[in-house]
């Protein structure tokens, strides 16, 4: 099994996939959050309107 | 048939008319890249050594750079004056407009670009025997970059002609690389009669798709 | 009948009715594939006889440089139907792929950047893969600056479609640059009409790597679309009921 840590290559590796799984983990959770803005925003124009 | 081609020959007079009265935006363009190209080699050493390497390194750049400047905005008066809007009314599109633009640019900015650039190769030293080469090379490669200029020119019309070049560029890249290899086999005198065939095509098939694309761009911003 | 099968597809709020449905499935999909795919890859698949360890960059590399060019084409695609059939939601799809191909292309630069210091002695060379995949990057960069810059929504839809569709002239350049020019960068490894050209071991999840991506890039398309279809048709009355 290849030892990530003990490995000459393994700060190449770890900071790879490090970014990789950062930039993928950082998109997901703004986009989530964006989402729920856009609904929030919604409502507010929906009781706006209602009112 | 009769109409049409008087038409387009009032069309290239009018054209024509037009850019003889600009005189800053064809003259301006060619001086500065007179003035570039006389820059380079006090900015290096005034030994010369290299010269003739230099000029091949530095004339695609300085060329394309003369080329935005020289059509800088070049839709942009007619849009905001009504001529685009006129010429839609009159012919329900604009490919005979962009058309007859794209062949005074090549007549009246293009063509003396080269010729300027091939005095600038004989003062730089370039061998004498690639001088038709680089004639055709240089005007096969402006018209690519007119072709995909205009069209830059033509998305971003109310949005000033940096951000055309800026889409734009990226698509460029390919064309640059293409001739920076045929001037690096030219130095290596190794023919380039495929690059020419392929460059001659590629422009060919730019002046008529290209002005066809832009036609519809601009007949876009109007609707 | 046929109308109606494309008519399904072409309406934003059947769309997000579906986005909803499938989300979580693909979602989970694509993280079960990328955690099979690296675990496998990056601790079990043996070494490299030529590069060592440093090898197993290719299981986030090879992936996102695969689909920075295939959501070029896929773009392209909705290009024409948006241009041709004048269906917004694929004007709203073309702008959450720019993103999206935008986030792989930049990935896949960076990941090939750190790949070449121990292999090339570089983490940048001139060379005709790395340059093409770059200008690609600055495509993507250009149709969301391009799209962002006008207020009008139609006009700015149809200029990025007549845009996308100009910019595919640079994906078989990309394609081919490792063939047409001698380059620093090795040819494909893996190619439609040949057999891989690497190991069994390291080929299964590099595969597995690749679908998993797919799975993730869709999930975050569906993500994308929806935050664009909730601001371009917020005045609707059937965003009302959605919401």
């Amino acid at each position: 099994m290849f030892d990530i840590f003990s490995s000459s290559h393994g700060v190449y590796i770890w900071s790879v996939y490090g970014l990789g799984i950062l930039l993928l983990l950082t998109s997901y959770l703004l986009l989530f959050k964006k989402v729920r803005d856009k609904k929030r925003q919604i409502k507010c124009l929906n009781t706006e309107r209602t009112d | 048939m009769r109409d049409t081609q008087t038409m387009i020959l009032k069309q290239i007079k009018d054209e024509q008319f037009k850019l003889q009265k600009e005189i800053r935006s064809w003259l301006g363009p060619l001086i500065l890249f007179s003035l570039i190209m006389i820059a380079f080699p006090l900015s290096i050493d005034l030994m010369n050594i290299g010269l003739a390497e230099l000029f091949l390194n530095i004339i695609i750049i300085t060329i394309l750079v003369t080329n935005y400047l020289s059509i800088d905005d070049v839709f942009f008066e007619d849009f905001y004056d009504g001529t685009i809007e006129q010429s839609l009314i009159k012919d329900s599109n604009l490919y005979v407009y962009v058309a007859c633009k794209l062949m005074i640019t090549v007549l009246m900015k293009i063509l003396p670009l080269t010729l300027i650039s091939i005095v600038f190769a004989i003062a730089y030293k370039v061998n004498v025997s690639f001088l038709p080469d680089l004639c055709l090379l240089f005007i096969n490669m402006q018209i690519i970059f007119v072709n995909m200029l205009f069209f830059g020119n033509a998305i971003s019309i109310n949005k000033g002609s940096t951000l055309g070049l800026i889409l734009v560029m990226p698509i460029i890249f390919p064309a640059v690389i293409l001739f920076g290899q045929a001037l690096t086999f030219l130095r290596l005198e190794i023919p380039i009669f495929s690059i020419h065939f392929m460059a001659t095509g590629i422009s060919i098939i730019a002046c008529i798709l290209l002005t066809f694309v832009t036609a519809i761009t601009l007949k876009l911003h109007l609707e | 009948m046929l109308k109606n099968f494309i008519n399904q597809f072409a309406s934003p709020k059947t769309y997000l009715k579906r986005c909803d449905k499938y989300f979580i499935f693909v979602f989970s999909a694509g993280l079960i594939f990328l955690a099979v795919g690296w675990i496998w890859g990056i601790f079990y698949s043996p070494t490299d006889a030529e590069q060592g360890d440093v090898y197993r960059i290719i299981y986030l590399h090879v992936p996102t440089s695969i689909y920075a060019q295939l959501i070029y084409w896929i773009m392209a695609f909705w290009a024409m139907i948006h241009l041709v059939w004048r269906v917004r939601l694929a004007a709203y799809l073309i702008k959450a792929a720019a993103y999206i191909g935008l986030l792989s292309t930049f990935l896949a630069l960076f990941s090939g950047s750190i790949w070449g210091i121990p292999t090339w002695g570089t983490w940048w060379q001139w060379d005709a893969r790395i340059t093409s995949t770059l200008i690609l990057f600055l495509m993507y960069l250009g149709l969301i600056t391009l799209h962002n810059s006008f207020n009008n929504f139609d006009k700015s839809d149809r200029l990025m479609s007549i845009l996308v569709i100009v910019g595919t002239i640079n994906l078989p350049i990309i394609k081919k640059s490792v063939d047409w020019w001698s380059t620093l960068h090795q040819p494909a490894s893996i190619t439609l009409t040949k057999s891989p050209s690497i190991d069994i071991t390291m080929f299964i999840p590099l595969m597995i790597s690749i679908i998993a991506f797919g799975f993730l890039y869709i999930s975050m398309g569906f993500l994308m679309s929806k935050i664009i279809i909730l601001t371009r048709e917020k005045n609707k009355t059937w965003i009302d009921q959605y919401v």
